[in-house]
Formats: C-alpha cells, sequence, structure tokens
C-alpha cells in the first residue's frame, strides 16, 4: 500500500482519538442550585369575624408569632396590621402581639378580616378564629384556619337541599379587583349556575354566597372557587338542621385540589357517623380505594374498600363502621384526580350532636402550627397524628417553653388529649409541630366540650408554616414569545 | 379564391426577382440553381453587381443575359441596388429580392405566391431562413423593440421542426428571399438607404404595417442563408456592420416610424435608456465593449436629429395606423427581458456551452449538454433534459416531499427566529449601534445580517421568502451547486450526480435544515462554488491565472465567513497548504511563488470586507464557532463522540443512521491510491481531515451559553467541509475506477470494490430515505405564531411604547421568558444582536421575573423600570405560574385565547417622567420602579415631546441601560446624564420643560461601514474580469 492513505487514516484516527480522550473530561452537567428567598409578606384571612362576648355568638380570633417556639427558637421583626374588609372604607389597625394576640369579634362588625405582615414576621405568622354559638339554630363551635389569597380553592360536602344552611365566602384582601369562577358538582353532576360564572370580587372586601340560592335541592356538592383574575381566599360553612332542632355546623376546611392520593386525617375518637365525601370533578369515571388508618392499624375497611365515583359526580362513603369509635384518617387511591373531604359527627343522644369537618391536607414538610389550642368554656382539645406509611416522630413544642418528642407508629393514628396521653398540656397558644426527618405525617387539632345541650366540636389541620420561597430559575429566551402550533 | 380545379382566367402574377450580388461568390452557383429552379418560374431575372465595375463577376455574365446586369457602386444601400435594378424598365406585379447567399427551395417562390394570392391584404411576404446546410431555422419574420434591437424570437439556431410555423404577421421580414407588391414599393418608395447597413428591413415592414398592408412570412417557402439574416445584405462581405452603427440606426429606425407626439418621449427614453444600459452592460454583464457600442451610439444619435426628423416625416405621408395599432407586432415585455444582454450577460456562464464560431451556424455536440441539444424539439424540453436540471428537478420534488410540514406559513424554530419583517428591517439592525433588543442591546451586527438583508431584498424585500429559499432549497440548491462544480473535476455525469446528492443530503445538510440553520444552510449551497472557485485561484491544474479569480473567490469566502465565520480559519490552512499541494512536478519557483501570493489574496479579501466585524470577532474568538440565530440547546450535556464527528454526524436534528458515513470516508481515503489526479485526491482528503479535527476541537467545550448547561458549539459548518473534502476524493476514486480495476484480472480488487460501490449507493440512498421519511423538519417548524395576543399586540402600539414579557415553563422544568418589544414579537436578527450576557439591566430584569414567577409581591414595581405593561403567560403555563402572579397587587388579569394576560396596573412605557420626590429613590439605585407620572411618547431608542414645566428635580427615565451615546436636548441645552435604577438612562429635567429629544448618537460605526462599502466594491471591481468576452455580442 502506498504510504498516502496510511497518513491519512492515522490523522483521522488520531483526531478519533483526542475526540474521546476529551470527551470524557468534558464538564459534567450540574444542576442549578436552587435560589430561596425569605418570607417577607403574608395575607392572613379569618373569614367572618361576627358574634362578640355577651352574646350568644362569640367570636375571637388568635393571631400567633410562634418564631419562639421554632427549633431552634429564633426571633423576628416585622409589622402586623389587622383590616376589616369593607371596600373603600377598610382601614388596617395596627396589631401588637406579645407573641400572641387576640382580635375580638364584633356583631357591628360582621365580615372578613385581612391580617397583613411584613418583615420576617411574616414567615411565622398564624392565626385562627373560633366561634361558639350556645344556643339556637346555627348551635355549634367552630373554628377556621385564617389562609393566605390564592387562586384556587376546593371543597366538598357542601349542601343545598332544605335542612341545609351552607354559605361561601369569598375573600379579596388585595388592592385589586378579582373576578371567581364557582364551578359546582353534585351527586347527579356537575352543575353550572349561571349567578356562578364571573362573580367580582371588589378590592379589601368579602362577599358571602348562599348555596341553596344558586344551587337549589342540589345534595352533595363540590366547589372548586377560582380567581380568574387577581387572589382570593374562600372559605364555606355549612349548618344542619332539622326542622328548628340544630344538628350542628362547622366550616368545610379547603381541600387539597383534585389528586390520585389524597390523606384525610382527623377523625376524632368516639361515636357517630364517619363519612368520606369524594368528588371526581374529571371526564372519566374514578375508581377510588380506600384505606382506613386507625389507632389499631391501618386495613381496607370492609364493603367499602373499593369505590366508582362516576364522572363528574360525588358520593358519600361512610366509614363509620371502619373506624368504629376510634381515631384516625381515611386515605385515597384514585385512578382519576378526586376531591375528598371528611365528617365526623358526635353524638351525644338523648342530647344535641355537633360535627366536624376534615380536610385532605399534605403532610408537614416543615414545622407546623395553630394559634390557639384554648378552648372556650373549659373544653378539650386533643392532637390527632397519623403516619400512615411509616413511623414518624414529632417534636412539640409551644410558646410557653413546653416540649416534647412524640412517636407515632408505622400505619397508625393516635390522639394526645389535655387528659390523655403522657398529660400532654396542648391547651396551650402557639403549638408547633415539627416533624424530625421520618416518614410523613399528617396532625390535626380537635376541639370539644360538652355544652349544656350536648356536644360541640371542630377541627382544624396542622399546616406547615410558609417556608422560604423558592425562586424559580429563570432564563431568558426569545423562544418564549413564539407559540408553536400542534 | 381560385379553386384547384378551375383553370385561372389571367396568368399568373409576373415575378420580377432582383438578385444583389456582392463581392463573394461564394453561394453564387447554389442561389442561381435555385432560382433557375423554381416550381413557379420567375418572369424575370435582374441582378445587380456590387462590384463597382463591369463584368466582375464571371457568372453572373454566363447565367444572365448582360443586359439584365446592372452595376452599382460597392458601397450602395440596398434600396439604391433594387430601384437602379428597377430602372431597366419592368412591369411586373410582385419584386422577389433575393441575395447571393440566399438559395431559395424549389417551391419557395410558389408558396410565397400562394400566400399573397389567398390573402390580398398581405402586401409583403418572407420565408423562413434556413442555415446553408440546412435544417437549423434561423429567422421567420422579425420585429424590433422600443431601443432598437432587432428581435427574431430565436436565441439560437434551433432544428426547424416547424415549431415556428403559425403563420403570423410580423412587423418585417428579411430582404433576402422577401417577395412585395410592386406598386407598395413604389409607394413606400421601398427600402431606405439611411440605415441599409442595419434595419432596412424592418424598416421596410414597419411602413408597411403602418401603411395599412400585411407582412407575414410563409413558412413552407424556405431560403438557404450563408450568412445572418440580422447582419444585413451587407454582412456578406468582410466587415460586419459594427455594434454602435447596428445600435444607432435601430434607434434611429424606430424614433422614425414613431408617430410626432411620442417622437420627443421615445427621444428622451433612447438617451437615458441608452446611459442606463450602458452603465448595466458595464457592471452587469461586465461588457465594456458593449457598453461603449452603447454610449457611441446614443451620441450619434444625439448628434444626427436632422436624418431622423427627415425620415419619420417622409413617413407621416404614408402612415395610415398608429403604434398603437401595431401593439401585436412588437416584442412582449418578457420578450425583451429575456433577450436583453443585460439578462445574458448574467446568465452567460449558466448557459449551455455556447459556441457559435463566426460565421457559420454549425454547432458540433462538444458536451453532454450539448447533446441534448441535438434532439430536442423545444427550449423547454432541452432545459429539461439537461442533467443538471434534471438532477434539480428531481431534488425539488424529493425537497417538497420532505418539506411537507413546512410549507405553510412563516418557518421558525431550531436557531430560527420567524422573518416577518422586511429587508430593511435587516439593513437598518445592520447599520445601525444600538439595537431596541431586550432591555436594549449595543452588540455589533454580525455581517450574516447584511448577508440575509441582501438576499432579502432580492427576495423582494421578503425575509421569509428568503428564509424559504434557503432552508427548504438548501437540499436542491446544495445539489446543484455540487453538480455544477464537479463539472471542472469529472466528465462522468453518473459520478457527478452521485456526489453531488451525497453532499446534498450530508448530515450537516440536512441537520442545518432542520435545526433552522440559516448560517450553515446558505454555506452549503455556497461551499461548492466556493471550493471550485478556490481552486481556481490558486491554479488547480494550471498555473494561477489571473488575479481576479483571487478576489473573486475572496469575496465567495468572504459571503461564507459572514454566515459560519469558522470556516475562515480552515480556508486558510487549505488554501496555504493546497497551493503547495497543487504543485506541479517541474514547476518553478515563481510559480509556486504565484499561487502562494494567490492564496494569501483570496484569505485577505474576508478579514477587509467584514472589517467593523473582524475587529470583534478578535476581541471575541468564540464567534467563530458560535453561529447565528438564537442560542444553542440541546438535550445532553455530553460532547459528541470522535467516531460519530468522523462519520460526519452533526448531532441534534435531523440526523441519519450513523453507518451511512463509513462507506464515503473509506472510499475518499482509498482515492489517494489512484495516481492520476492525485493531487485532488490530497486535497480532499486534507479537506476532510481538517474538517473533522476542527469538528472535534469546536465541540469539546460544554456550557457555553453562560447559565445554559446543555449548551455547546454546533460542528455543522466544519462537518460539511469535511464531508465536502470526502465526496471530492470520493468523485476522484470514482472517476476511471473501472479502466483502473480492469488492469488487474478478475479476484478480490472487483468483488471488494463492487462491495463498496454497492454500499455506497446503499448509503446515499438510506440518506435519502431516512430524510424523505422523518422530513425536513423538527424542531424547524412551518406553524406557530407570537404567543402575544393581538389585543396586547395592539395595546403595545401605543405611543408610550410599552412592552411585554412573556412567561413560560421550559422543557428542562425551569421558566424562561421573553422580552417582547415590538407588537410581532422576535423576529430574524434579534437573537444576533441581543444584548452581551452579565449587563446589570438583564440581570435585574431576570430578577424581576423570578420574584414575579416566585410570587413576591413587589415584583410588578420591580418590572416597571423595563416599561413592561404586560406579562402573557401561555394556557399551557397557567396552571403553574398563575397562583404567583395572583400575589402581585399590581396586576390584574385579562384572559385571552391562548394565554392569560396580566396588565400592570403601574404607568410605564419608553420614556417616564419621575418627580422629584421619587427622583432620589430611583437615582439610590433600588430596583423598583418609582411613582410616576403618565409616560410620554417615544418609540425605541428616540423620542420628541414637550415636557411641561415643573418643579426643579424631575427625571426623564429611559427604559434602556446607560450609555455614553444617549443624548437629551431641551432646546439648545444637552440635559445632564444621570442613571436610574442603578442601570437606566435617565435625564435631570429643567424646571422651565420645552421640546424634548432624545437619541442614540454613535456615528463610528456608520463612518466604518462606508469603509466596508468601498472595499467590498474595490474587491469586486478587482474581481472583475479584465479580458474582452468574445460572445459578447450575441444577441444584440
Amino acid at each position: 500500500m502506498r504510504p498516502a492513505p496510511i497518513i491519512a487514516v492515522v490523522a483521522l484516527a488520531g483526531t478519533v482519538a483526542a475526540a474521546q480522550l476529551t470527551g470524557s473530561t468534558a464538564s459534567p452537567h450540574r444542576p442549578p442550585s436552587h435560589v430561596t428567598a425569605p418570607v417577607r409578606h403574608m395575607t392572613l384571612v379569618c373569614p367572618n369575624l361576627t358574634g362578640e362576648p355577651g352574646t350568644n355568638v362569640v367570636t375571637t380570633a388568635v393571631i400567633a408569632d410562634v418564631a419562639r417556639a421554632l427549633v431552634p427558637p429564633s426571633t423576628s421583626t416585622g409589622r402586623v396590621t389587622t383590616t376589616v374588609l369593607k371596600g373603600a372604607h377598610s382601614h388596617p389597625h395596627v396589631a401588637a402581639l406579645s407573641p400572641a394576640g387576640v382580635i375580638p369579634g364584633a356583631t357591628a362588625n360582621n365580615g372578613a378580616r385581612a391580617i397583613a405582615a411584613s418583615g420576617s414576621i411574616a414567615a411565622t405568622i398564624v392565626a385562627d378564629q373560633v366561634t361558639l354559638v350556645g344556643a339556637g339554630r346555627y348551635r355549634s363551635l367552630t373554628n377556621a384556619r385564617c389562609v393566605p389569597p390564592s387562586a384556587d380553592w376546593w371543597f366538598a360536602g357542601a349542601d343545598g337541599r332544605v335542612g341545609y344552611d351552607d354559605n361561601l365566602y369569598v375573600a379579596n384582601p388585595t388592592d385589586t379587583a378579582a373576578d371567581v369562577s364557582v364551578s359546582v358538582w353534585s351527586a347527579k353532576g356537575q352543575l353550572t349556575p349561571p349567578r356562578l360564572a364571573s362573580v367580582p370580587i371588589p378590592p379589601r372586601s368579602s362577599v358571602y354566597i348562599p348555596v341553596a340560592t344558586v344551587t337549589p335541592d342540589a345534595a352533595t356538592l363540590a366547589l372548586h372557587v377560582h380567581a380568574t383574575s387577581g387572589a382570593v381566599t374562600a372559605a364555606l360553612i355549612d349548618h344542619r338542621l332539622q326542622g328548628v332542632t340544630p344538628l350542628g355546623s362547622d366550616w368545610i376546611p379547603a381541600t387539597e385540589a383534585p389528586a390520585r392520593s389524597l390523606v384525610v386525617p382527623g377523625y376524632p375518637t368516639g361515636s357517630g357517623t364517619r363519612n368520606l365525601v369524594i368528588a371526581n370533578p374529571g371526564d372519566a369515571d374514578a375508581t377510588v380505594n380506600l384505606k382506613v388508618v386507625s389507632g389499631s392499624g391501618s386495613f381496607a375497611p370492609s364493603g367499602a374498600n373499593q369505590v366508582v365515583v362516576p364522572a363528574g359526580k360525588t358520593r358519600i362513603v361512610d366509614l363509620s363502621r371502619a373506624f368504629a369509635g376510634s381515631t384516625g384518617a381515611a386515605t385515597v387511591q384514585s385512578d382519576q384526580p378526586v376531591v375528598a373531604q371528611g365528617l365526623a359527627v358526635t353524638t351525644a343522644a338523648p342530647k344535641l350532636s355537633d360535627l366536624m369537618w376534615l380536610a385532605a391536607i399534605p403532610p408537614l414538610t416543615g414545622p407546623g402550627a395553630f394559634a390557639d389550642g384554648h378552648v372556650p368554656d373549659g373544653g378539650g382539645s386533643a392532637l390527632l397524628l397519623t403516619a400512615p406509611q411509616g413511623a414518624a416522630q414529632v417534636r412539640l413544642t409551644s410558646l410557653n417553653g413546653f416540649h416534647s418528642t412524640v412517636t407515632v407508629p408505622a400505619g397508625r393514628s393516635i390522639a394526645l388529649g389535655t387528659t390523655g396521653f403522657n398529660d400532654v398540656p396542648i391547651a396551650l397558644s402557639g403549638l408547633v409541630v415539627t416533624p424530625v426527618g421520618s416518614a410523613p405525617v399528617y396532625v390535626t387539632r380537635t376541639m370539644q366540650l360538652n355544652g349544656a345541650h350536648g356536644a360541640l366540636t371542630t377541627s382544624e389541620a396542622v399546616l406547615s408554616l410558609p417556608s422560604a420561597v423558592e425562586l424559580p430559575v429563570v432564563t431568558e429566551d426569545p423562544r418564549t414569545a413564539i407559540r408553536s402550533a400542534g | 379564391m381560385t379553386s384547384p380545379t378551375e383553370v385561372p382566367e389571367s396568368p399568373g402574377p409576373r415575378v420580377t426577382a432582383i438578385l444583389l450580388v456582392h463581392d463573394t461568390a461564394q453561394w453564387l452557383d447554389e442561389t442561381l440553381a435555385g432560382i433557375t429552379a423554381q416550381r413557379h418560374p420567375v418572369d424575370r431575372l435582374i441582378a445587380v453587381d456590387f462590384s463597382g465595375h463591369d463584368g466582375a463577376f464571371a457568372p453572373l455574365g454566363a447565367e444572365l443575359d448582360p443586359d439584365d446586369v446592372v452595376p452599382v457602386r460597392r458601397h450602395a444601400g440596398t434600396g439604391e441596388a433594387v430601384r437602379a435594378a428597377l430602372k431597366l424598365g419592368d412591369d411586373s406585379d410582385w419584386l422577389w429580392l433575393l441575395t447571393d447567399d440566399s438559395a431559395p427551395d424549389p417551391d419557395a417562390l410558389a408558396e410565397l405566391l400562394e400566400r399573397v394570392e389567398r390573402a390580398p391584404s398581405i402586401w409583403q411576404v418572407g420565408p423562413k431562413s434556413h442555415s446553408w446546410t440546412g435544417g437549423r431555422l434561423l429567422e421567420a419574420g422579425a420585429t424590433m423593440d422600443a431601443t432598437g434591437h432587432r428581435d427574431v424570437g430565436i436565441d439560437a439556431p434551433e432544428l426547424d421542426q416547424g415549431q415556428r410555423d403559425g403563420s403570423e404577421d410580423v412587423l418585417g421580414v428579411a430582404t433576402a428571399g422577401s417577395l412585395i407588391r410592386r406598386d407598395v414599393w413604389d409607394h413606400l418608395e421601398g427600402l431606405d438607404d439611411l440605415w441599409s447597413a442595419f434595419g432596412d428591413d424592418v424598416d421596410l415592414g414597419w411602413r408597411v404595417n403602418a401603411a395599412g398592408g400585411r407582412v407575414v412570412v410563409a413558412p413552407r417557402a424556405v431560403i438557404r442563408r450563408g450568412a445572418s439574416p440580422a447582419a444585413g445584405p451587407t454582412a456578406a462581405s468582410s466587415h460586419p456592420t459594427p455594434l454602435w452603427v447596428r445600435r444607432q440606426l435601430g434607434m434611429q429606425v424606430v424614433l422614425a416610424n414613431t408617430s410626432g407626439w411620442m417622437l420627443p418621449v421615445l427621444a428622451v427614453r433612447a438617451l437615458v435608456g441608452g446611459v442606463l444600459r450602458a452603465l448595466g452592460l458595464l457592471v452587469i454583464s461586465r461588457n465594456p465593449s458593449g457598453a461603449w457600442a452603447e454610449l457611441r451610439a446614443v451620441g450619434h444619435v444625439v448628434r444626427e436629429p436632422g436624418r431622423v426628423r427627415q425620415a419619420a416625416a417622409r413617413r407621416r405621408a404614408t402612415r395610415e395606423l398608429g403604434r398603437s395599432d401595431l401593439q401585436h407586432l412588437f416584442p412582449s415585455t418578457a420578450d425583451k427581458w429575456r433577450r436583453s444582454p443585460l439578462v445574458a450577460g448574467l446568465f452567460r456562464g449558466e448557459r449551455a456551452e455556447p459556441t457559435r464560431p463566426g460565421g457559420s451556424y454549425e454547432t458540433g455536440p462538444v458536451s453532454e449538454e450539448a447533446e441534448s441539444l441535438e434532439s430536442g424539439d423545444s427550449r423547454i424540453g432541452a432545459f429539461l433534459r439537461r442533467p443538471a436540471s434534471v438532477l434539480f428537478v428531481a431534488m425539488v420534488i424529493l425537497a417538497l416531499i420532505a418539506n411537507r410540514a413546512l410549507l405553510s406559513g412563516t418557518l421558525h424554530g431550531g436557531r430560527l427566529l420567524p422573518g416577518y419583517g422586511g429587508s430593511g428591517d435587516l439593513w437598518s439592525a445592520y447599520f445601525a449601534s444600538w439595537h431596541p433588543v431586550s432591555v436594549g442591546s449595543v452588540t455589533t451586527a454580525p455581517p450574516s445580517l447584511a448577508v440575509l438583508g441582501a438576499l432579502s431584498t432580492l427576495a423582494l424585500g421578503k425575509v421569509w421568502l428568503a428564509v424559504d429559499v434557503i432552508l427548504l432549497g438548501a437540499v436542491p440548491l446544495s445539489a446543484l451547486t455540487a453538480f455544477l462544480s464537479l463539472r471542472a473535476l469529472t466528465p462522468r455525469t453518473r459520478v457527478r450526480v452521485w456526489a453531488s446528492i451525497g453532499y446534498a443530503l450530508l448530515p450537516a445538510v440536512t441537520g442545518a435544515v432542520a435545526g433552522g440553520r440559516v448560517d450553515v444552510a446558505l454555506t452549503a449551497i455556497l461551499l461548492p462554488l466556493a471550493m471550485r472557485a478556490g481552486a481556481g485561484a490558486i491554479g488547480g491544474a494550471a498555473a494561477p491565472r489571473g488575479w481576479h479569480r483571487s478576489f473573486g473567490a475572496g469575496l465567495l469566502l468572504a459571503v461564507i465567513a459572514a454566515m459560519t465565520p469558522v470556516l475562515w480559519p480552515a480556508a486558510v490552512v487549505l488554501l496555504l497548504i493546497g497551493s503547495g499541494l497543487a504543485r506541479r512536478a517541474g514547476e518553478g519557483v515563481v510559480t509556486t511563488g504565484r499561487r502562494v501570493l494567490a492564496a494569501i489574496l483570496t484569505l485577505l479579501v474576508t478579514p477587509l470586507v467584514l472589517a467593523p466585524w473582524t475587529a470583534h470577532v478578535v476581541r471575541h474568538p468564540a464567534l467563530l464557532v458560535t453561529g447565528s440565530g438564537l442560542p444553542e440547546r440541546f438535550g445532553a450535556v455530553q460532547p459528541p463522540g470522535g467516531a460519530g464527528l468522523l462519520l460526519l454526524h452533526v448531532g441534534g436534528a435531523g440526523q441519519p443512521p450513523l453507518w451511512v458515513g463509513a462507506p464515503l470516508i473509506i472510499v475518499a481515503v482509498l482515492s489517494l491510491r489512484r495516481i492520476r489526479r492525485l493531487p485532488l485526491a490530497r486535497a480532499g482528503v486534507l479537506t476532510l481531515v481538517v474538517g473533522i479535527a476542527g469538528a472535534i476541537a469546536a465541540t469539546r467545550a460544554v456550557g457555553v451559553t453562560p447559565g445554559v448547561a446543555d449548551s455547546r458549539h454546533y460542528p455543522g459548518a466544519l462537518l460539511l467541509l469535511a464531508g465536502a473534502g470526502a465526496l471530492l476524493a470520493a468523485a476522484v476514486a470514482a472517476t476511471g475506477a473501472a479502466p483502473a480495476l480492469t488492469g488487474h484480472s478478475f479476484g478480490w480488487r472487483q468483488l471488494s470494490a463492487l462491495g463498496l460501490v454497492l454500499l455506497t449507493l446503499a448509503a446515499t440512498a438510506t440518506l435519502a430515505g431516512s430524510w424523505l421519511v422523518r422530513g425536513a423538519g423538527d424542531p424547524l417548524s412551518g406553524s406557530g405564531t407570537t404567543s402575544v395576543p393581538l389585543f396586547t399586540s395592539v395595546e403595545m402600539s401605543q405611543p408610550a411604547s410599552p412592552r411585554a414579557i412573556v412567561v413560560q415553563t421550559d422543557a428542562h422544568g425551569g421558566l424562561s421568558y421573553a422580552l417582547v418589544r415590538r407588537p410581532g414579537g422576535p423576529q430574524l436578527g434579534d437573537a444576533d444582536l441581543a444584548p452581551a450576557s452579565g449587563s446589570l439591566a438583564a440581570a435585574r430584569l431576570t430578577t424581576a421575573v423570578r420574584d414575579l414567577t416566585a410570587g413576591l409581591p413587589g415584583a410588578g414595581a420591580e418590572l416597571q423600570p423595563f416599561a413592561v405593561q404586560f406579562v402573557v403567560v401561555p394556557t399551557g403555563s397557567v396552571s403553574r405560574l398563575a397562583p404567583a402572579l395572583a400575589q402581585t397587587p399590581t396586576l390584574t388579569v385579562v384572559p385571552a385565547p391562548g394565554a392569560t394576560v396580566y396588565r400592570s396596573t403601574l404607568p410605564t412605557g419608553e420614556l417616564s417622567l419621575v418627580p422629584p420626590t421619587a427622583a432620589a429613590g430611583a437615582l439610590a439605585g433600588h430596583p423598583v420602579g418609582s411613582p410616576r407620572e403618565l409616560p410620554f411618547r417615544a418609540t425605541a431608542g428616540s423620542a420628541d415631546v414637550v415636557v411641561p414645566p415643573g418643579p426643579p428635580g424631575r427625571l426623564a427615565v429611559l427604559a434602556e441601560p446607560v450609555n455614553v451615546h444617549w443624548r437629551a436636548t431641551i432646546g439648545a441645552t444637552v440635559l445632564s446624564r444621570r442613571t436610574a435604577y442603578g442601570w437606566a438612562q435617565a435625564f435631570e429635567l429643567p424646571s422651565s420643560g420645552g421640546r424634548l429629544r432624545i437619541g442614540y448618537h454613535d456615528t463610528r460605526r456608520h463612518t466604518l461601514l462606508w469603509g466596508e462599502l468601498a472595499a467590498v466594491v474595490v474587491v469586486a471591481l478587482l474581481a472583475l474580469p479584465t479580458g474582452r468576452r468574445p460572445d459578447s455580442e450575441v444577441t444584440a
């Protein structure tokens, strides 16, 4: 062979070899580090502070800065104001927290209350409202967490039939007008109430919509409140009556958006009906597998281990026999995204009963807190913890220096009562629940009171405090401005 | 009408033939024999002897009665000669004019007479002129365009198969062979001797037509001509009429036959048009002698107005019809352009082997192209039978199939932004030193914008059309240029076809199309021509011929370097080594030196004509490999392996299976075993090695775009070069491989060669097949539009020039955004003008968008200084972004089809007035916007508004990054410059107010671009060949 081809082959082979050698040393791909920003602004809205001491209806809101109860304790600075949302007449008032503060409700000032925090305190502030109605049609103990505005709110379990008196409260704490559309699904399918297609919410104001007026005679409703513009808070209260006899009331807490996997914790101990309302807002029938995680273990409830929720419909599943008086949680595994909400009725026959609504919530991802564990009129409260997957450990700390560590066995639920487990005095202001690096854990707080006429109950989920805002990785790319069709 | 069965009452019309005999007796015998053999005999034959003295032409004396031979002076005009003949006394009905070189077929006169007998409205009839040796049609009637070019409607002698036999009325017929009514001749006073050198035949026909008669061609009457009919009767003499005389007489004929009121118009048109044509001939056709003739002709026409005036007066007496009545006899505009010497000059190189030796009209088969002409029945048929045409048409059809998804809408995708704008946008972007792109950019415009601008200008100003031609036509056009460039290399059509298809389907070409890489696609089209020109410049086979080749090749290289700058350093290596490779045995040092010098000259053109850019690239060498268009994004971060690059795989979109590159590389290396054309094979393999080595070097770096981890350089241009080199070597190997193999007895050589050929063909077929199946696009796309909804676009046209940002989730899980400054969205060129990364303004905008998408309530105020009035979120990203954007209190939501638009309630615009109370905060550099009064009317980067009087300390804030070249004036006062928000250009406003003018003033780039223009013009002039072109007057 003549030398020329050999030279060419050697030259080509040399370049390729160089490529292979250098190719492996190319710098590996490092994912861009995530940047976070501390939470500096927080607005919480308590839905309805109607009711003042000395009357039949007593409402109080408690605001707590739980910075000192964090592990480790920290300090916070900033400014907190409260505003009665009444449109152009809204004026903020500076709230003094040391470290908690109480906002008394008022009969005259009925309406939503916005709590705005700026500064580092925004990351550690929590608030809730408790209303005790001693007698009358609406006799009940109700409790609502004060929540920041968002674009979407999901509820299930409302009713438009006779015997129910449900109200939807939508508040807009921002300075720009908002507009919401409410989608409704019932036991018979999706409803399209024309009045709910577009509801304007003026700046710094709150509106309420009686459910029975927009969806009369519709049973077992699921609602999706969607802010097509702006951001709002939404709250739904459920009053049940038989004639003039009150059957109980509670705020239906906002539940998780449709998902295939949900956990509804917080079923209390005691006798009474235990229901799970499941709504399927999608276009395909959902096959839902249910499990109960009770104090004695987790199992599929016989007869209700698998239910089908037709597309666009809602359904009530009775879990009373499954819980059998034990505390616990219901878990939902579905092949289609569904919405779930729990209902627990505490009966005190022959006296009156009361009910509590439970939400599907996410597990604690960081310290979670509630503002006040104090039950009016000397009632008791309990902390319900569920660890559906593995054993979980949480640390309990409160503003008055109490601290304790609790372990939840795998696949179990436990209840910590004021007089029950280990004599934990949780009826304290500003309790912080911090998961200690373990399996997912779900925490709710119940309040129970044996009133003169019977049971009074309510529940509140313990949600994680807002963590530092994760700042997304943003890059400029002119392609973004071009939309490819198809 | 005479029926065939009836005997005509009177004997047939009497015909006198007048034979004009010039010096030469070359054709006379045959001509006389032809006259004698007429089926319808002539009644009388008179010969006119131009020899100037009696008895010069012996044959005349022998054949004719001496009384019928009329001597005239040597340079007598044709008309004068005929009149002299008629003085002998003639009472005929018809005159048949013949010349010594026009031999009529035996039926000619009968056919002519038959035509006029049937239609008495015909006053003059002419035959078809064939070439002397027969068969080829020279002329069948003639006309004249408005500039005095005689036009016969036939570009080159064509085989007469009756294709022009539709007996049509014509403006005039050639004198030789024409039959004219005797009374008409007398009435019109015959041929005009003023233009006997040129154009008298058309002039006579024109007058016949104008007087109300008809002039037609009788297609069945044929005469054979020894000389060109266009040259006139005197052409048979030894000296043809000079071009300038023909041009002058042509113009005068047109003017003289034009009615009075049109005359001044046409005269001016002839003058101006003549000068312009001369200019065009000089610049476009590079035909200086033609230009000189044009100028000289115009000069003579101007100097002799009386001649035209008198002639026009004579014609007025007999004219019955005006020019508009004869409109159908003049050439159409399309014909005029097609046969214009300008156009002919432009496309001279494209014609099929134009061989037309002077005097003779016979063309011998000299090439395959000409061969296909032989059997041609029409020009279209001939065109379609050329291998280049067949290849091109076939590739166009294949490309249409592959491009099936891309044929509607504006192309975009990959690195390509849609070309919504016009060529003017590209040109102004190229000339400007500040660009309204992203947050505002002072990036130096790359010359690729000028190239695209020039192509868009040619494409009627449509950028999208130019982009369509480049991208959708990349494969067929590069096949065509490769085929044409290979002509010099090998005469074997099959090898050329294979090599050019292989080139056009190289992974680099299909990848460039699929990835929307206009730069590589245009380079793919031009590279074969540039390689051919480069070889010509350094003298591939022989010593370098003429420095103009270096400048021409240099210009071509400069265009390629403008698109893909990385090929310039590659060309340095190739041309310098190539000039060494081209050295032949026994070549002198001087010749080798000339080769090297030619190579250096070729290389130096690029940095010279790209001057402002050259300096920029020297400072930023990464620009060599960055490529034009949007930043690269790849799915993988690992650079392509060496084996893939060796097999010419570029990576990314539009790639065939890996193995198809292997046979080509093997054949290319084997070409080095061929002794006959070893230098060429060496050059090919050298190009291959240089291209692959360059590609490997260019692809090793990862993360070349700041912030984009999976970005790296695209080796398309370098692998294109490598592929071209491989195909060059492979074509050398394939040419004559068969004879080389037959030298050996049948054995493993033949078998392996056969296997290799089959493998290579299979590889090419696979390339084509996979391309057709996959389609040419993706990510390149033909459908799609801006994400900005229509109503937002309309609102962006407000006087304050508010802007929009589009935010959406990207394929990599992150968020991407685009600042949209013009209602139509980003367009071609914007990506090349993007501001340099790392500017404070860009970082602040990114931070603002990040805060916005994180749901921080202050983000609205952060966006205000950037004049962002709208945040557009495409529907697919709404669920992710709506909760965050709802946290910003200054945004209100407007749902729209395809997107949700958030409108800022903060007033903002290109130019805003910040009151004194907020000025301190703005000047302190905080990123948040400040309370401001309503924005002013302003366009991107400039404003001219009236500012009302107000308190001192106000600021006019421009939503553009600070730069010393911003200038604001009120009256004669130059406002002092300040910096707002840490980055924005602001000016201190006087309390008096007044008319505020703001603009960006930087004249350095204009100065440099004038220099660049001068360099381009000088090099272009130097690239003009210096020699005279022999075929420059063919179509005059």
